[in-house]
């Protein structure tokens, strides 16, 4: 049995493994917001779920039942975001239901499944709280210096320094890719503690780099 | 004829999923880097996506709005596992690239609203052409990445994705016919 | 086993069930909610369609993009929600709130969700306020123009569902919309692929309000008005004259096609000036007695009042092979070049601003005007089309053919007199050289082989100094004088040659070394005549018996210089190569496909009789390949100049 991973653990992972809902959720801060929102509670319930159900399950039925309690919340969430932050429904669309299939949910998710409840809250809450700091600041950048507005008001001081790229899906990946090659600076990946989902050994980032 | 093609590529060049919309972004980065039976990756993802698109679209009628994601995840996940009843092996760590693509499912939901089956069936085969592409053209930028010297905090991920932003940069040449 | 598998199929399916029934119980919770948002949302307008609740329905609507309708009492306008597929991208639809007041004007049209709006939102949808139900002030923007023709067909099928339950009335095309449109089917010619109009705007007289002038004059449009009713007419430098009314149907109206083909002459002719035809293509009416060679010259006008010709030409040589060039030459009774213009090229720019104003006031010769870089290419051919002009004015005994200059004709020596100072496109690679004595202007070869001097000496005369060969001189009619001339003149173009690029440096490079005999000491040759490239030369006695080695510096890629060393035996065969960088970086790039090793190994023991230039070919390096080509030609002829001279 393996230690439980420490805050800012791999943020680097994780953000890689959430790359999509967190880039489809930075162009504005509302939606970062919405989308913030969305990935805790997701995270949280299909922890609680899935640590609940884990006993009951045969082991190979491990992976598919966490797709369908993830698919099932991120549903939830949809229905809950439409009829309570509307406007950020509006800007997310489909994304939200996206976090269906969304390997770092999967993360916290199996650890639920794999170490028991309370290990698993404890991933889905540092998952969600630091996917929650990074969408936020990268939303920020984007929408401040992309369409020189914050959280829909527009800054007027700052409509000269607009830089149009940054709004569009290119701009986002190359402030994605900086804002990681910070979090890389200050947080380096504790090889110690890696995960073993199947996210994460799908997709194995920077350890191997190490080696070489 | 000529619209079928241009649909077509619109996936492929113009709305590459994961590069101007950012679905499969993760399996297509997670596995450029890796530089393996790229083909067979993609060509499954194409399958998988055609087929759950299909599905789905036949099935709209029927599934109620709040049912959709669910019911597109499990229609993924069965034919997954088929996927992999046919291949005959474990698909391994290929399962969740494969069953956990979100663009598989962006599509499959896209698509619902969508007029005739033949946009369906070209749709979902321009969005598994443009997962190819993504990947073969990421893969040779992380050949050239790794034998340079980048600054530490940059190797690695930081890096790839710079890659896929120019990438993607290039793709928008494609962009407003 | 079987159990286990079982088991986990009926636990998913368990599950699954739990998640769809949670699921469902908040859609539950949420449904009302988002109803009630939406009701919020629509304030206090009336629904009368929405497709999600047909039963609803106070319209009939028939067009499948037309989601919904609401009636706006207090704002005194209908909001239609449009959907359609037809954009770019068939998996989204593109979203539109078309906002039109009870009076069938559109108050505002906005694109909700789409891929593309930059250009949509800030061109195009600003464009339809305001218009009304005939969206004749609605233009496609190029670019986007997919979306754009789905936007207008979206908002044409809202109109149409409004108009055809009656709550306003269609507004009535105008007899000039109408018209307009007409434009693409009966005069191709003058409208672009989008349906822009490709002509000048020119006034009408009589009858004819308002029209179009093709840009070469040989076709007009024309809104006519008799008084009566309205009409399209055409006149074609073709075809004549051709009426159509707002229907599209041919006209037969006499009187009519008397006024369009008369002032359409007469536009004609206000544009070409009162110029007679001396030569035309494209006119079958012209019965031209000229002898024109060649396919550039289109045709010849000569206009007596401001005693001058004009000269149309199109020349294929730009390059872009598949767009001619056409030029405007006008020259007056005297051979001088009034002005060149170009109608319609690709890379006009450069051309504008400096090549085409230094034509004018050029004789014949041509002699003040130089090719511009970078547009090389052009200018070329540009210049070129204007020789062809003038011969076509000189063969016909228009004009005399001016003297070309003494200067201008040493000009056009140095490609033969000094091959080594040019490119392969026959340009001077040198830096330019301030003359003294008795040498006016001069220039020292980018690869270092020397340099060249006009010089007036009461005669006037071509002097090329090379590092390897000496001075030489030619007179402007090609001939060598170097025998026949003053050997103080030779002198002093030595002097001032080595004080302009230096001594000749004869010591042998490391390249040439290591190409040698082990302790080699190489001497320094000279080489009697001119070769193309060769910089330095130097012997060595082996006990092979003699060994030439030749330092070769051609034009590459870009004008680049290349360094090629070659050392021949004394039967003239190759025995030794080096280069220092084979296919410049820069062409690096091109799609050559090159095994540099075996490349290199193919030149060895190669002789003048043997070598065909095949053997230094780089398939898709064409500039490397002709650089070195021309490197080993001039090794061998070097070899030979110094064996020939040695007996």
């Amino acid at each position: 049995m393996k230690e439980r991973k420490l805050l800012f653990q791999n943020p680097v992972t994780l953000l890689f493994l959430g790359a999509a809902p967190a880039l489809a959720a930075s162009a504005d801060v509302r939606a970062a917001l919405g989308m913030s929102i969305a990935v805790m509670a997701v995270l949280l319930c299909s922890a609680l779920v899935l640590g609940l159900v884990r006993r009951l399950l045969p082991k190979e039925a491990l992976l598919p039942a966490a797709v369908i309690v993830v698919a099932g919340f991120a549903s939830m969430a949809q229905l809950l975001l439409e009829a309570l932050l509307p406007t950020a429904f509006q800007m997310l669309g489909i994304y939200v239901a996206v976090l269906a299939v969304d390997l770092m949910v999967f993360g916290a998710a199996e650890d639920a499944a794999d170490f028991g409840m309370s290990k698993g809250l404890l991933s889905a809450l540092e998952d969600g709280f630091c996917f929650a700091v990074f969408v936020l600041a990268l939303s920020a950048l984007r929408e401040l210096f992309g369409t020189a507005s914050f959280a829909g008001a527009p800054v007027e001081f700052l409509k000269p320094f607009r830089m149009g790229l940054l709004s569009s899906a290119p701009g986002g990946l190359i402030l994605f890719s900086l804002l990681l090659a910070l979090f890389n600076k200050f947080f380096p990946a504790r090889e110690e503690a890696g995960r073993n989902t199947s996210a994460a050994v799908a997709f194995p980032v920077e350890e191997k780099e190490e080696e070489a | 004829m000529k619209e079928m093609i241009l649909l077509v590529l619109g996936f492929v060049l113009v709305n590459n999923y994961a590069l101007s919309a950012y679905l499969g972004l993760t399996p297509m980065l997670g596995f450029a880097k890796r530089g393996e039976k790229l083909l067979a990756l993609g060509l499954s993802v194409t399958a998988v996506t055609l087929l759950s698109s299909l599905i789905l679209w036949l099935l709209r009628g029927l599934i109620p709005a709040a049912l959709q994601v669910l019911c597109a995840v499990t229609v993924i996940l069965i034919l997954v596992y088929v996927l992999q009843l046919l291949c005959g092996k474990k698909l391994g760590i290929w399962f969740p690239v494969i069953a956990l693509n979100s663009a598989a499912l962006g599509l499959g939901l896209n698509l619902l609203k969508a007029d005739s089956f033949l946009t369906v069936l070209l749709s979902a085969l321009g969005v598994g052409l443009g997962f190819l592409l993504g990947l073969f053209l990421l893969s040779g930028v992380q050949t050239k990445l790794e034998e340079d010297q980048a600054p530490k905090a940059f190797r690695g991920l930081p890096l790839q994705i710079l890659a896929a932003a120019i990438v993607a940069m290039a793709l928008t040449a494609f962009q407003f016919k | 086993m079987k159990n286990n598998l079982t088991r986990t199929i009926l636990a998913l399916v368990l599950l699954l069930a739990v998640m769809a029934g949670a699921t469902l119980g908040v859609n539950a919770i949420t449904a009302p909610i988002v109803e009630a948002n939406r009701k919020a949302l629509l304030g206090d307008s009336v629904v009368l369609f929405d497709r999600a609740d047909p039963a609803a329905a106070q319209l009939t609507v028939t067009a499948d993009t037309v989601q919904s309708v609401l009636r706006d009492d207090g704002k005194q306008a209908y909001t239609l929600h449009l959907s359609t597929f037809e954009g770019y991208t068939k998996d989204k639809p593109i979203e539109l709130t078309l906002v039109v007041d009870f009076e069938g004007r559109i108050v505002s049209l906005s694109v909700d969700s789409s891929g593309e709006t930059r250009e949509l939102s800030e061109d195009f949808l600003p464009g339809f306020t305001g218009q009304d139900s005939t969206l004749a002030g609605v233009q496609l923007v190029a670019g986007v123009t997919f979306s754009s023709t789905a936007i207008k067909n979206a908002v044409n099928d809202g109109f149409n569902t409004l108009i055809d339950n009656g709550l306003f009335a269609a507004a009535e095309k105008s007899a000039e919309q109408l018209l307009r449109e007409l434009l693409p089917t009966v005069y191709p010619a003058l409208v672009s692929g989008s349906g822009a109009i490709q002509g000048e705007e020119v006034e009408g007289s009589g009858s004819l309000k308002s029209g179009y002038q093709a840009s070469t004059g040989d076709g007009y449009a024309w809104f006519v008005n008799d008084g009566s009713a309205d009409y399209l007419g055409i006149w074609t430098l073709a075809e004549g004259a051709k009426l159509y009314d707002t229907e599209g149907n041919s006209v037969d109206n006499a009187a009519l096609l008397e006024e369009v083909e008369s002032w359409s002459l007469a536009c004609r002719k206000a544009l070409l000036g009162d110029a007679v035809a001396l030569f035309d293509r494209n006119d079958a009416s012209v019965e031209s007695e000229l002898e024109i060679h060649g396919e550039t010259v289109q045709s010849i006008y000569k206009n007596d009042t401001d005693q001058v010709y004009t000269l149309h030409l199109s020349t294929n040589q730009g390059y872009t092979k598949d767009t001619p060039i056409e030029l405007t030459l006008v020259v007056d009774y005297e051979g001088k070049i009034v002005s060149v213009s170009v109608d319609r090229s690709g890379e006009t720019k450069e051309l504008d601003e400096g090549f085409l104003p230094s034509f004018a006031g050029q004789d014949s010769t041509l002699a003040g005007v130089e090719l511009v870089a970078g547009v090389t290419f052009s200018s070329t051919a540009i210049k070129n089309a204007v020789n062809d002009g003038f011969d076509a004015l000189i063969t016909n005994g228009l004009v005399a053919g001016a003297q070309k200059s003494e200067e201008q004709l040493l000009q056009e020596l140095v490609p033969i007199a000094y091959p080594g100072i040019v490119n392969k496109a026959g340009a001077i690679q040198g830096e330019e050289l301030a003359g003294s004595g008795s040498a006016t202007a001069g220039y020292a070869a980018m690869n270092g082989s020397g340099c060249l001097w006009f010089v007036d000496s009461g005669e006037k005369l071509l002097a090329v100094y090379t590092h390897v060969g000496g001075v030489t001189l030619y007179n402007s009619l090609g001939e060598v004088v170097t025998e026949s001339a003053d050997p103080a003149l030779i002198e002093e173009i030595r002097t001032l040659s080595i004080e302009a690029i230096g001594e000749r440096d004869t010591e042998a490079p490391k390249a040439v070394l290591r190409l040698l005999p082990e302790g080699a000491e190489p001497v320094a040759l000279e080489i009697p005549g001119l070769t193309s490239c060769v910089v330095n030369a130097w012997t060595v006695e082996s006990e092979e018996g003699s060994l030439y080695a030749f330092h070769m510096r051609p034009y590459g890629y870009a004008n680049e210089v290349m360094d090629l060393y070659l050392v021949l035996d004394e039967s003239g065969a190759i025995v030794g190569q080096r280069t220092k960088e084979l296919i410049l970086h820069s062409e690096y790039f091109s799609d050559y496909t090159l095994d540099e090793a075996a490349y290199k190994e193919g030149l060895i023991g190669l002789t003048a009789d043997s070598y065909t230039g095949e053997q230094t070919l780089i398939t898709g390096a064409t500039m490397s390949s002709d650089a070195m080509e021309s490197a080993v030609h001039a090794a061998f002829e070097a070899f030979w100049l110094l064996t020939e001279n040695r007996g």
